[in-house]
């Protein structure tokens, strides 16, 4: 099969599309259009830029390369993470930089090498994406679970202090927030899951269909990326918030000042 | 059973208690009294090492540390003000406190439970009841209904009759003097002074 390739012009005129979204957010005051516009052009900037360094990447398919690049995607998913939560940065930089790079290592590996059984598994080919994906999907579940399990903890810290107070451990007392932090944060990914295929196609079997795979491999090749996005990000989620207390409490178990500001 | 010795409390710069001794002996139904914001509350979480300190607490003689506070804990019941708990049913809450200590075991349990219920005026179906369905003052009663399954000597209990109309409040004194004559030692944070006046000391944190 052939992808047809889209002309920059028809790529402009597709854009177009964006004035219905930006039109009824104007309409209804929301207060977003700047950040529709801005949250637009920085898209385009970043996929171009994209399309030129996974040029390179390819062309030079260097495992130490694909392994540096993958450091920077961490470092930047980080960032993002910090920046999008209302934790300090001195309680979650490292728990986040670890738990990211464990958990996309150990379920990226295992899927490249076990699953794929690639005899490299730094081909840049399934290197980049399969860690571009899974890091991207941890970040938004590490945003959503970081910052229910810390929010929930402050305004219900009377519960923490009832069931610590009450002679239970630390995590013990702390099982509540983590339960709602990681139903919070994979609710959405389990009812996607459910329906996946019936009411909605995923990016990834898209994507690959119209590169010209064929619809049995990519779907093949979809359920895996649910697996090990959803495995991943447990993981991190777990060894973020797990790595956070040592900073968020003190010897006693108290709470100590972790929101920013 | 509790010994505090020259005992500081601040929070930053502002200093809430300063130099505070006391000594209660076992068995004994303590009420802290004093204005808002002079420090009963900080005072009483300090007891199990819940709010930082300068000086010596004790219990039972074993000073409250960071080594000590986990097993001083175990064997403590603490109730803070404006508790929620997360679940739908009031059973919810009662597995919940169930978990934190030794229970009576089996059938004994449920008696003890229904028992206790009925000696705070609340009828046993009430278990089955959503959280939204009851009251803040109906949710007090319940988890001292469920701590009093417990095997824990110490209590301290922090506003334990501010959501309760009179013949409530009357209800709970009559409970906590029944677990005092069993041996436990209660000390509650109270602004109610009619509660005050029927425990067996006042301990008033202005003075």
């Amino acid at each position: 099969m052939h992808t047809i390739d889209i002309s920059y012009t028809s790529l402009a005129v597709g854009l177009f599309l964006l004035l219905i979204p930006a039109y009824y957010i104007w309409r209804y005051q929301t207060g977003l259009l700047r950040g529709i516009c801005v949250g637009a052009l920085r898209m385009i900037a970043q996929m171009l830029f994209i399309g030129v360094y996974l040029r390179y990447l390819f062309q030079w398919d260097n495992p130490w390369v694909n392994c540096l690049w993958v450091l920077v995607m961490v470092v930047i998913a980080t960032e993002t993470a910090l920046s999008r939560t209302g934790i300090k940065r001195s309680v979650l930089m490292v728990p986040l930089i670890v738990g990211f790079i464990v958990s996309s290592l150990l379920v990226g590996m295992y899927f490249l090498g076990i699953v794929l059984q690639l005899d490299n598994v730094f081909s840049a080919q399934y290197f980049i994406p399969i860690f571009g994906i899974l890091l991207g999907n941890m970040l938004s579940v590490n945003v959503i679970a970081v910052d229910s399990f810390y929010s929930n903890l402050l305004r219900e810290q009377n519960l923490y202090y009832f069931l610590l107070g009450n002679g239970a451990s630390r995590s013990e007392s702390l099982q509540p927030f983590m339960r709602m932090a990681i139903a919070k944060a994979f609710s959405p990914a389990i009812a996607n899951m459910a329906v996946m295929g019936l009411v909605a196609l995923p990016g990834t079997m898209i994507g690959q269909i119209l590169g010209g795979s064929s619809p049995n491999v990519a779907i093949k090749y979809q359920i895996m990326i649910v697996v090990i996005t959803m495995s991943a990000s447990m993981l991190s989620l777990i060894i973020s918030i797990w790595l956070s207390q040592r900073k968020a409490f003190d010897g006693y178990g108290r709470i100590r000042q972790v929101a920013k500001g | 059973m509790l010994s505090v010795k020259d005992v500081s409390i601040s929070f930053g710069k502002e200093s809430v208690i300063r130099h505070f001794s006391c000594h209660i002996s076992p068995a004994e139904l303590i009420c802290l009294t004093g204005k808002s914001g002079c420090g009963k509350s900080s005072l009483l979480r300090a007891f199990i090492g819940l709010t930082p300190f300068n000086g010596e607490i004790c219990v039972q003689g074993i000073p409250v540390n960071e080594r000590s506070c986990e097993s001083i804990r175990r064997n403590t019941a603490y109730l803070p003000q404006d508790l929620s708990f997360p679940g739908e049913l009031v059973s919810d809450i009662i597995s919940q406190i169930k978990r934190l200590g030794r229970v009576v075991a089996g059938e004994r349990a449920e008696q003890a439970l229904i028992k206790n219920l009925a000696l705070l005026g609340l009828e046993d179906d009430i278990v089955h009841k959503r959280m939204s369905e009851i009251s803040g003052g109906q949710r007090q009663r319940i988890i001292l209904a469920a701590i009093a399954l417990l095997d824990k000597d110490l209590w301290l209990l922090d506003e334990p009759t501010s959501a309760l109309d009179c013949a409530s409040r009357n209800l709970v004194l009559h409970f906590l003097r029944i677990q005092q004559q069993e041996g436990r030692t209660i000390v509650a944070v109270t602004h109610d002074k009619e509660f005050a006046e029927q425990c067996s000391r006042v301990i008033n944190l202005d003075t």
